[in-house]
């Protein structure tokens, strides 16, 4: 078993989806995230201990590797598509048992800002680390994020923006959010946000890359 | 008497002339080779030279009259030129009707790139152009790329602000040529610009916001004429500012301009267009339509982005091999434009220094502080290599999506046509190496220059030239990238450098 949770961690730190895909090269012809998580299920393992033991140790050290700039955006890109093969299986056992995920993560792309590239990968990086994420798409205006964050109370939102043009609308939607219930956390994050604008605008967290946002989530839903 | 110092690939000698010559004449008389089929008249613009410190110049019309330094095209470069010329439309000489109530009417092209603007003057009585100029764009300090500029419109005078540097810089252009050339501001009866749909927007003084956000609507893309007097660009009192016109807040009338000034020979049924700048804006031709794209390159391949990056100017190294760096006018080297960044690239991923997936391990020194020519070293970062790796798979994945949703493969295109300053001075061969083109297009690709501004020329000359730009609007359709299914996938992948 535990030969298999490395296994799994390694497939996701990798980014090998299954056993046909020729993705990564030295990986070829190799079980990938989707066989081995079914095995491990087959053996009895529960769906906590997959993405505790197997997921989420590949996923940091993706993130982390990323962070030294060691690997780059398709290699993070397919191990987010192996996680993405692991959870068909976890997703339904989840939702069965009600879910040992550590907290909920609501994340889009603000209004007027169509990439989701960016975001995919933080939305990845965050639901391979454990947690619950709703993805609510591109160019999602206040009202909406206001609306699902009720309806998940202690969720933190994440609010995503390329262009410099549409951090406006990241401020706007911010301050909506805060307006609305102040005790709503915010992160923020995309190519030209900084730390400085993050403080000014009144966000909780903000993130270079994906694995900062993860650090701050696992410090709030410790407490 | 003036001097001229002449570099040619037989190296570099110095001269006295006569300034009662033109420099044709001149460079001819002693030795020097330039390709001049139409034997001086000025009508077929091949035997331009490089004018240290000034611009291109069109060496028949030009009677410089100070100590100069002129750069020889190399073969290379000449090879360029006479494609260049083959692949141009050409019209019958039928300026706008302001030109005959002068006495030597002159038109200015201007084609206003993101990074730099270039000016084409031309003499509407020869059809010639009398020479090139071309400055930076003064709109660089207010961001590299067009979003960032259209976010300074957002405070207080950045709309005012931006466009006013761009008229200065217009009519800073008109001063320098009155001074040089002694042309009068009246004798200038017409300005045709070419420009991507933010900056034709910045120019006018229009809000160019709505651009930036979904669903990114311009608030104009039809071909326009404001009297000049009205943006305080000091020509001819009565001539027109000629805006060309756009497709869409993406693919603007650089493109529909540059695909315009393209006649491809007739063998030439499908071919594709790209212009490696910012935007990274192509287009798939087929006889009956045109599908065009704009890709989020970025500015990389300008210099921005890149730690030591700069445009191709005096200093900039411009190539690279195993055997070190040549630099633009051959100075020491104080940057990498993007024709250097390529070769750079291509060379260390070839020979291990940079991996397969983009990793370098540290800064890679190409000119040490001693001898570079700004007392730094000149180096390439492992920051870099990322943000090549960026533009290029976005150009690459640009290209297969457009070829696909063209219904076309790649044995079904004709000819690469590659558009913009850049490609003619790129190898195409590291350009293939390092995944910015297609390898299975090898043999196809033709560099054209500045079509934008080749087509600016075009609508100076001929009136005739409104009706190909306008049937290039009409077949155009505009492709969004980031709706194809496979368009994730492919931007990934295509950042290796496989």
């Amino acid at each position: 078993m535990e030969e298999l949770y490395s296994k799994l961690s390694d497939c996701i730190e990798f980014g090998k989806i299954n056993k046909a895909a020729p993705f990564p090269p030295q990986m070829k012809d190799q079980d990938g995230a989707d066989e081995i998580t079914k095995q491990l299920l087959d053996a009895g393992a529960s769906a906590d201990d997959v993405l505790q033991k197997g997921l989420i140790i590949g996923m940091e050290k993706v993130g982390v590797k990323f962070r030294n700039n060691e690997v780059f955006v398709p290699q993070v890109l397919m191990s987010a598509k192996a996680m993405d093969a692991a959870m068909v299986y976890l997703k339904p056992l989840f939702a069965e048992s009600g879910g040992s995920q550590k907290g909920t993560f609501i994340i889009g792309t603000v209004e007027g800002d169509l990439h989701d590239i960016g975001k995919n990968l933080v939305s990845m990086m965050v639901e391979g680390n454990g947690y619950k994420v709703i993805d609510l798409g591109t160019d999602v205006k206040a009202e909406t994020f206001i609306k699902v964050a009720d309806e998940n109370p202690g969720a933190i939102v994440g609010l995503s923006a390329l262009l410099t043009t549409t951090m406006g609308n990241q401020e706007a939607i911010t301050k909506a959010i805060k307006a609305h219930n102040t005790n709503i956390k915010v992160a923020v994050g995309g190519a030209p946000v900084t730390q400085d604008f993050s403080d000014r605008i009144g966000a909780d967290c903000y993130s270079a890359d994906p694995q900062g946002i993860v650090e701050y989530m696992n410090g709030v839903f410790a407490k | 008497m003036p001097k001229i110092t002449l570099h040619s690939t037989a190296g570099i000698e110095t001269h006295e002339y006569n300034s009662a010559n033109s420099l044709l004449q001149t460079i001819q008389k002693i030795g020097g080779e330039v390709f001049a089929p139409c034997g001086g008249n000025g009508t077929c613009g091949k035997c331009r030279v490089k004018v240290k410190h000034y611009g291109t110049v069109t060496s028949c019309l030009y009677y410089p009259t100070t100590d100069i330094e002129v750069i020889l095209p190399d073969t290379k470069e000449s090879k360029i030129l006479t494609d260049q010329y083959k692949h141009t439309l050409k019209l019958p000489l039928n300026p706008c009707c302001l030109a005959a109530n002068v006495h030597s009417p002159m038109g200015l092209g201007i084609d206003i790139g993101t990074t730099s603007m270039v000016f084409y003057w031309v003499d509407l009585k020869t059809g010639g152009i009398v020479n090139t100029t071309s400055v930076t764009n003064p709109q660089g300090r207010f961001g590299a790329d067009v979003i960032s500029r259209i976010g300074h419109c957002a405070n207080e005078g950045g709309l005012e602000e931006l466009q006013k540097v761009l008229i200065d810089a217009i009519n800073k252009e008109l001063i320098k040529l009155e001074e040089n050339e002694g042309i009068i501001n009246s004798d200038i009866v017409k300005v045709t610009i070419s420009a991507n749909t933010t900056i034709l927007h910045l120019l006018l003084g229009i809000d160019p916001t709505p651009l930036a956000l979904y669903p990114f609507t311009p608030a104009f893309t039809d071909y326009k004429i404001v009297a000049a007097k009205k943006l305080g660009i000091d020509i001819n009192e009565q001539g027109g500012i000629h805006l060309l016109p756009s497709i869409s807040a993406y693919v603007g009338a650089d493109i529909v301009s540059g695909i315009s000034s393209i006649a491809p020979r007739n063998e030439i049924k499908n071919y594709l267009f790209i212009d490696i700048g910012t935007n990274g804006e192509m287009a798939v031709v087929t006889p009956n339509e045109i599908f065009c794209c704009a890709t989020a390159a970025g500015p990389a391949f300008e210099g921005a982005n890149i730690k030591c990056g700069m445009g191709a100017f005096d200093g900039a190294i411009s190539e690279y091999s195993d055997n070190g760096y040549k630099t633009v006018g051959n100075d020491k080297p104080i940057g990498i434009c993007g024709s250097g960044l390529i070769d750079i690239i291509a060379t260390l991923v070839n020979n291990g220094t940079i991996s397969m997936d983009g990793v370098l391990t540290e800064d890679f020194v190409l000119a040490d502080k001693n001898h570079s020519g700004n007392g730094e070293n000149i180096i390439l970062t492992p920051r870099d290599v990322r943000e090549v790796q960026l533009a290029k798979s976005a150009i690459m994945s640009g290209i297969k999506i457009l070829i696909d949703k063209a219904g076309l493969t790649y044995n079904d295109i004709d000819a690469l046509y590659l558009a913009g300053g850049f490609g003619n001075y790129l190898n195409p061969d590291n350009a293939m190496r390092i995944g910015l083109l297609p390898m299975e297009l090898a043999d196809r690709i033709i560099p054209v220059g500045n079509t934008s501004g080749a087509g600016a020329v075009l609508h100076l000359l001929s009136e005739d030239f409104n009706d190909v730009l306008k049937s290039t609007v009409e077949k155009s359709q505009n492709i969004e990238l980031s709706e194809h299914p496979d368009f994730e996938m492919e931007y990934a992948m295509n950042m290796y450098f496989s």
